[in-house]
């Protein structure tokens, strides 16, 4: 994951290690802003996975990541140079994530469903296997919550994924929605009341 | 009980998350332990609330990372390309810059009114040097060299210079396929052509009666000279640091991503364009070519009195046949080619067309590098139609054999001839069916399943399909693929047999085929149609 939020809060203090990896990241960027090539490999390498994560988690079905992966670098690449440093770069890279899922979930809304959703259970690492029964009855509480997050607005769901999944407060949404941290609120009180009421309706539906 | 008074759902999940006040938890608490509808709502949430701290807990699936990265990579570095040819656009709009460029360019006139005016002026067109080959950039690190491989010959050919000659014994051909092409290397063509290709999608053609020295050949610099004859280029889309063009005489046709031909032939130089663009220059003006111009400029005349003009259709498709060069897949270490390849050498009647995978690659008797694995050779018939063919089982490093009637009818000589023939009932060439096949057609069928359970609705393949979307050309596009798949599930050969999709349409669709992963089962060549 990339560090936002829960982890390493852009509020917090950084510690000895944390300043390491700032001073790291800076080098890095600036490397990669002078154009070399082994900097921009290791920029690539880096933070490939994290982002890939992300963009699966936000929109929980693998159909098109690879070309979203893509997407995301090209805009990071290209947008290197303007990067100053006002957050930290996985900050940075988690906004154009959210942004690139963002435009996904758009053009989603005017083309027909995907037909292929994510296996979560057989993608993601677990620590003991659960019985056959669990993991279907688990997979299919994922189903839920992306089906009813699905029904709602772009913009509502974004700012509820952040909040209620990956856990980052008003002002983090804030900046990477790039929005007043009133409107996010707005936005969220909203988002949370339409999306439980979905989750709870569409339960009823299937029982 | 009405509805009005059952508690909201996101308000449940506050009392469950601490984020309500203890009085209003108490009373939601209330409530619930009196109202199953609220208790099963409540319920629900719970599994709702762990299913999201799942997800949030997720890894991403693995990806194929060097493919991104490559498509990053050009993504990027085209962007980067575009932004400064847009710098060197703009340099004049600057005020100060025209004025000054302005004064210069009335000096240079006057100047040069006064050098046209004067006796002792040089006549137009006069002896000119040749250009001088330019030397490559100062490298600040060490520029690998690039390493060429024949790919293509028929007739009479030399890659040392020396006299051209038919290669026809096993020796002749190891020699010629089996060394890499350099810089410095000088190649020559009496009555035959040579095909050499040096990286993915680069190549070029050199046609009879010519010849060619490899004056730089690196990673940054490829600059053919081009002493007599022609050559067709098709070259990938270089990058920023790269540099690609063709010496003929005192010109320089400069390319960055192209297909085109060059021919110099008593001084008189001939350029056409079928792709992408190119720029010919003599050090003094530069003309710029789109695809489908040519321009020709004799021996004495200058370049910048020479016309451009739009090459007539026939000739433009003529050159587009020309062009289809057998180009190996992607490689990247020539030695690697050299032990994963093999030659396929074809005796066939003079002029007649011949295929390898459904793909023309020439005519008449040749010699062709092939990746090892399965291959449907097949030669026209006195009518030109393509009716009979036959297998070959191309192994590695290995010299194959065939030779064609004047029938068409192709005989497989040697270890490569495979029998009984693996192309599936119906296709011509191949053999009645045996019981012996049973367990052959078994494992076709078997992988053909797995191949389309795994391709079905792929939203990649409908990507591919993207550029003809838009023009409403999905409906009846295929491709018809030939792949081996080994016992391990991975896949052996993928060849393009036939298609009606353009060829970044088809690249892309094999692309996506070729990442497909079975699983492990028995080894089978099929034949998979992907239709939309």
């Amino acid at each position: 994951m990339l560090s936002v939020g829960r982890k390493t809060g852009s509020g917090g203090t950084p510690d000895q290690q944390g300043t390491q990896e700032l001073a790291d990241e800076a080098e890095l960027v600036r490397r990669c802003q002078a154009g070399e090539r082994a900097a921009q490999d290791e920029f690539y390498r880096r933070f490939r996975r994290p982002i890939a994560a992300n963009l699966y988690r936000v929109l929980g079905q693998r159909t098109d990541l690879d070309d979203l992966v893509q997407d995301v670098f090209v805009i990071a690449f290209r947008g290197l140079a303007r990067f100053r440093g006002e957050a930290r770069l996985s900050t940075w890279l988690y906004r154009i994530c959210i942004n690139v899922a963002l435009g996904r979930i758009r053009s989603k809304t005017r083309r027909p469903p995907a037909l292929l959703m994510a296996n979560p259970v057989t993608d993601a690492v677990e620590s003991s296997p659960p019985s056959p029964e669990q993991a279907l009855r688990q997979q299919q509480d994922r189903e839920r919550v992306y089906r009813a997050l699905e029904a709602m607005p772009p913009k509502k769901r974004i700012v509820l994924f952040l909040h209620e999944i990956e856990g980052l407060d008003l002002k983090e949404i804030a900046f990477i929605v790039e929005a007043h941290p009133v409107t996010v609120r707005t936005r969220l009180f909203y988002a949370r009341r339409e999306f439980y009421r979905l989750l709870t309706e569409a339960e009823e539906g299937e029982g | 009980m009405s509805r009005r008074r059952h508690i909201a759902p996101h308000r449940l999940v506050d009392a469950m998350s601490g984020r309500a006040s203890e009085r209003e938890a108490a009373r939601i608490e209330r409530h619930v332990a009196g109202c199953a509808r609220c208790a099963g709502a409540r319920e629900r949430l719970v599994r709702a609330r762990a299913a999201m701290a799942d997800i949030a807990g997720q890894g991403g699936p693995e990806l194929g990372w060097d493919h991104i990265g490559v498509r990053v990579y050009w993504s990027t570095s085209s962007a980067r390309h575009a932004a400064l040819r847009e710098k060197d656009h703009a340099w004049w709009r600057q005020p100060p810059v025209t004025l000054v460029a302005g004064l210069g360019l009335a000096a240079v006139l006057g100047f040069a009114l006064t050098r046209w005016s004067s006796p002792t002026g040089p006549a137009v067109g006069g002896d000119r040097p040749p250009l001088a080959a330019t030397p490559p950039p100062t490298p600040a690190t060490v520029v690998p060299p690039l390493h060429g491989v024949v790919t293509f010959v028929s007739g009479a050919v030399a890659i040392d210079g020396g006299a051209p000659r038919p290669h026809v014994d096993d020796g002749d051909v190891a020699a010629l396929f089996g060394g890499a092409i350099v810089e410095g290397t000088r190649l020559r063509t009496g009555e035959g052509r040579l095909v050499v290709q040096f990286g993915p999608d680069s190549g070029f053609a050199l046609a009879p009666r010519s010849s060619l020295t490899l004056h730089h050949f690196d990673d940054r610099t490829v600059e053919l000279v081009v002493e007599e004859g022609a050559v067709e280029v098709e070259v990938s889309h270089r990058r920023i640091d790269q540099r690609f063009s063709v010496v003929a005489g005192r010109h320089r046709v400069s390319a960055l991503g192209t297909a085109f031909q060059v021919a110099h032939r008593a001084g008189d130089l001939d350029v056409q364009c079928a792709r992408g663009r190119v720029v010919v220059s003599d050090g003094s003006s530069q003309v710029a070519l789109s695809a489908g111009e040519q321009l020709q400029v004799l021996e004495q005349s200058l370049l910048a009195r020479a016309l451009r003009q739009a090459i007539d259709r026939h000739r433009l498709a003529a050159l587009e046949r020309s062009l289809a060069r057998p180009l190996l897949p992607v490689w990247t270490e020539s030695q690697a080619l050299f032990e994963t390849s093999s030659t396929v050498g074809l005796d066939a009647p003079l002029g007649r067309a011949v295929r390898v995978d459904g793909v023309d690659v020439g005519s008449g008797s040749f010699s062709l590098r092939v990746m090892s694995g399965r291959h449907h050779v097949e030669v026209a018939d006195l009518n030109g139609a393509f009716e009979g063919g036959a297998w070959i089982d191309a192994g590695p490093r290995a010299r194959n054999e065939a030779r064609a009637g004047a029938d068409g009818a192709v005989r497989v000589l040697g270890p490569g001839a495979v029998e009984p023939a693996p192309a599936p009932a119906g296709l011509p060439g191949a053999p009645p069916p045996s019981d012996a096949q049973s367990a052959a057609r078994a494992a076709r069928r078997l992988r053909h399943g797995q191949l389309v359970r795994a391709l079905d609705d792929s939203a990649r393949a409908r990507q591919c399909m993207t550029p003809l979307e838009k023009r409403d050309l999905v409906a009846g596009s295929f491709v018809l693929l030939d792949v081996g798949i080994n016992a391990d599930g991975s896949q052996g050969h993928l060849n393009v047999l036939s298609g009606n999709v353009p060829p970044e349409v088809e690249r892309c669709l094999r692309a996506v085929v070729d990442e497909v992963e079975l699983p492990a089962g028995p080894a089978a060549v099929v034949r998979y149609k992907l239709a939309f």
